[in-house]
């Protein structure tokens, strides 16, 4: 891995608990920062699938009280976050357990805004107002319906937006009885995004040490693992390493900043049904062929993020990057055939081709909020409408 | 990469590198709110007039409370106490570790008694008796090995009562570690060599030990990619400040790895060893990382041949069929013993028999080594080692270790 030694920060406080029992394990860690009543939230839909049932099951020998709250809809508001808060003070609530991913989390760390301090902070905080106070534990148990930015600083509320690094969870839990087989196009999805993340880290001009070992992680389980789990519902180690896979993904992503890749994911989303992953892996592989095409010698290690070290040493130097988009667009190709309805092109997503022009525009509402050169984001945005996968 | 049936990792720790990282400092107490540090730090660091760098980067931007620069080598209870007196005379509110193991640990147990009000620190040790976050503290490390700028344990020794209290939480790992390039600009090219070799052990044990996992596998590797590339270029060139800092990030690297992932044998030996010679930590390290590898290897030997990517690149790697893997690897960590010897003039020991004391005496005489063998049995580091070891086997490394001769395969247990 060749890199510019230079100034950076990073920062990553979630304690990981991955793998079997690990949920039994939870109350020893919430007792050791002084809680023993959690709150703990999650959707209907999971509450459905039994999945607070194996959370209680799994606190059973613990002296914990729990609290359910299994009604988070799939886009959380202020109006929930007040109605949650009084809920909490009112039982004497002192932790929370954010049970999903997705608009869990995002309520849950609205929630921990309004609890640990006032509820007024949610706003105050979108005004640019840092948090002052230290915010109650919030763990995090995650499962392959993500949003990509579960284990970040971000959080989106109805319209608001709340970035703090308080928000990040103290804890996360992967746990193989709330990592159920999920439909197809859900674990592509989750995958393709934390790849776009890993990748987007890994030819960022300011990585360093940390979030390179960061992106490599998510990068090697995500290329080791995704076909398997897609192919064999029965692989639980595979989806382990997926949700894993996500959470280094996120953390390099979150040290660095969102790449322009995954902004348009997120905002072409926010005008079609499709999820944000799937998009991503469309316009991954003409944003990799742009690169390359710019390339530095700083960045001919991509392919050993995507083929590992065997497959990168055995390469020879100037073919190597293009091997790392070959590898990213066969996998791409594989998921097309196995998931159902995987769109081939961003024009697929019933997308008009004027329509793309807003999202060139930086800084517009529809548009990417980094700084990236219009041409770049025009020339990428044409490819992947005019290109069929 | 493999993901173990369950495993945990936890470094909370903020880190801000650089060679101007040292300035970031009054902002990032800003941040937690902290108006009137205290440093703490021992009078070679004093002297090697690092705390003036650290003064001179922080400038009219805070108020220093006080300077506490009389850290011993050997801290203890009293101390600690000491300073915890001098910490609330002053009204700090915040603590600047700026030094080695000792100071580090000395700045924690300061912590413990300033923000949890403690007379007794004694009640707090043990894992899980702290319950709620210390007072802010700065890790400014001045060497580039012990990793303890992100760990979690402390050491505190009661010399009146014989007590070593070891003090272990989440909570006392520091907010934040400066790895800024200045701090190590002036170490002696053996103590750069003897400490960088440290952290390679780091990373080499967590890689191949029983617990390793994801993350300590991802952070280990980093680091030794960077120890390989930079610490016999910086023995020979203290001055080279990319490879100072790359230095710093590997230890830290380093530190996260083998704190999320325990360590083996080389350190079980290196305690022994240091307990009873007196040798610097760093130095039992070298001498006795090959053999870690050597007696290992029949349990690890796949994931002992990974290590060559990191260590001698892509080129190597790729040139050397997998069955080869592990000797390169072995013979690697021998050569950079050998090419840190000759850099540092001589004073880079690479066997037993070659480290000399104070006086220049032989330090390891090696009548010692079965005391050495005994004192190992001790020592809890053994529980993560991949292959198991008695007396005599402790006995028979540490004589190879001494002459500086290869183990002999056929003792080794399978």
């Amino acid at each position: 891995m060749l890199q510019k030694q230079s100034s950076y920060s990073f920062y990553s406080p979630t304690k990981v608990l991955s793998g079997n029992k690990a949920l039994e394990n939870l109350p020893v860690e919430l007792d050791g920062m002084n809680a023993v009543k959690p709150f703990i939230m999650t959707t209907p839909g999971l509450s459905v699938r039994g999945m607070e049932k194996v959370m209680a099951a799994a606190f059973a020998d613990s002296d914990l009280t729990i609290g359910v709250f299994a009604g988070v809809p799939p886009r959380p508001d202020l109006k929930l976050v007040r109605e949650l808060y009084g809920l909490y003070h009112d039982n004497g609530y002192d932790a929370i357990i954010a049970l999903g991913g997705g608009p869990v989390l995002d309520a849950a760390k609205a929630l921990n805004i309004a609890v640990s301090g006032r509820p007024e902070d949610l706003e105050s905080l979108t005004a640019g107002n840092p948090l002052t106070k230290k915010l109650r534990p919030l763990a995090a148990v995650l499962n392959l319906d993500l949003s990509g930015c579960e284990m970040t600083r971000y959080a989106t509320l109805g319209p608001l937006s709340l970035t703090s690094s308080a928000l990040i969870p103290d804890l996360m839990i992967i746990d193989p009885r709330t990592v159920p087989a999920e439909e197809r196009n859900i674990v592509a999805a989750a995958a393709l995004m934390s790849m776009t993340q890993a990748v987007e880290a890994c030819l960022h001009p300011s990585r360093n040490p940390l979030t390179d070992a960061y992106a490599y992680g998510a990068a090697r389980f995500i290329m080791e693992n995704t076909l398997n789990v897609i192919r064999n519902s029965s692989d639980r180690k595979g989806r382990l390493a997926l949700v894993n896979a996500a959470f280094f993904a996120q953390t390099a992503s979150d040290n660095l900043a969102p790449g322009m890749v995954y902004e348009l994911g997120m905002a072409i989303s926010r005008s079609c049904q499709i999820k944000p992953g799937l998009i991503m892996g469309l316009l991954l592989p003409h944003f990799l062929l742009l690169e390359m095409k710019m390339e530095t010698t700083a960045r001919n290690d991509l392919y050993l993020f995507v083929g590992g070290p065997e497959a990168f040493a055995g390469t020879m130097a100037e073919v190597s990057s293009r091997k790392a988009v070959d590898r990213i667009v066969e996998v791409l190709l594989e998921l097309q055939s196995l998931v159902p309805d995987f769109p081939r092109s961003i024009r697929d997503l019933g997308i008009k081709k004027e329509d793309l022009e807003g999202l060139v525009a930086p800084g517009s509402a529809a548009g990417v909020k980094g700084e990236y050169d219009p041409r770049d984001i025009r020339n990428i945005l044409e490819k992947a409408w005019e290109t069929r996968f | 990469m493999d993901l173990p049936g369950y495993y945990e990792y936890h470094c909370s720790v903020k880190i801000i590198a650089g060679h101007d990282a040292l300035e970031r400092i009054p902002g990032i107490l800003r941040d937690l709110h902290a108006r009137r540090p205290m440093i703490v730090t021992d009078k070679g660091v004093a002297g090697a007039g690092l705390v003036n760098i650290v003064l001179g980067a922080i400038k009219d931007q805070l108020t220093i409370g006080a300077v506490a620069d009389d850290v011993p080598p050997d801290s203890d209870l009293r101390v600690v106490n000491r300073l915890a007196a001098l910490y609330r005379e002053q009204n700090c509110d915040a603590l600047i570790a700026v030094g080695g193991g000792s100071v580090m640990d000395t700045a924690k147990g300061i912590n413990i008694v300033v923000s949890e009000n403690a007379d007794d620190l004694m009640k707090f040790s043990g894992a899980g008796a702290l319950k709620r976050p210390l007072k802010p503290l700065v890790a400014v490390p001045t060497t580039a090995g012990t990793g303890s700028e992100v760990t979690l344990v402390a050491v505190v020794k009661d010399h009146e009562r014989h007590l070593k209290m070891a003090f272990v939480s989440y909570f006392l790992l520091p907010d934040v570690s400066i790895l800024d390039s200045r701090m190590t600009l002036s170490l002696p090219a053996a103590i750069t060599a003897a400490t960088g070799m440290d952290a390679l052990t780091h990373a080499v044990e967590a890689y191949y030990g029983l617990s390793k996992n994801p993350l300590s596998d991802a952070t280990a590797l980093a680091a030794i990619r960077l120890i390989s590339g930079n610490l016999v270029k910086v023995t020979r060139n203290p001055a080279d400040r990319e490879a100072r800092l790359a230095m710093a990030n590997a230890a830290a690297l380093a530190g996260m790895a083998f704190s999320n992932s325990m360590v083996g044998m080389v350190h079980t030996l290196g305690h022994a060893t240091g307990s009873v010679c007196g040798v610097p930590h760093g130095v039992c390290m070298a001498i006795l990382l090959p053999y870690g590898l050597e007696y290992n290897r029949h349990k690890r030997e796949a994931v002992m041949g990974e290590l060559l990517f990191p260590m001698g690149g892509a080129d190597v790697f790729a040139g050397t069929p997998r069955e080869q893997r592990t000797d390169r690897v072995i013979a690697y960590v021998r050569q950079i013993n050998q090419d840190l010897h000759d850099a540092s003039g001589g004073r880079h020991a690479r066997f037993f028999k070659e480290v000399l004391d104070r006086e220049g005496k032989p330090a390891v005489p090696r009548e010692r080594l079965t005391d050495i063998a005994r004192t190992a049995l001790g020592d809890g580091s053994i529980f993560y080692n991949p292959e198991e070891l008695d007396y005599d086997d402790f006995l028979m490394v540490l004589d190879a270790a001494w002459e500086g001769v290869a183990l002999d395969p056929g003792r080794i247990k399978t």
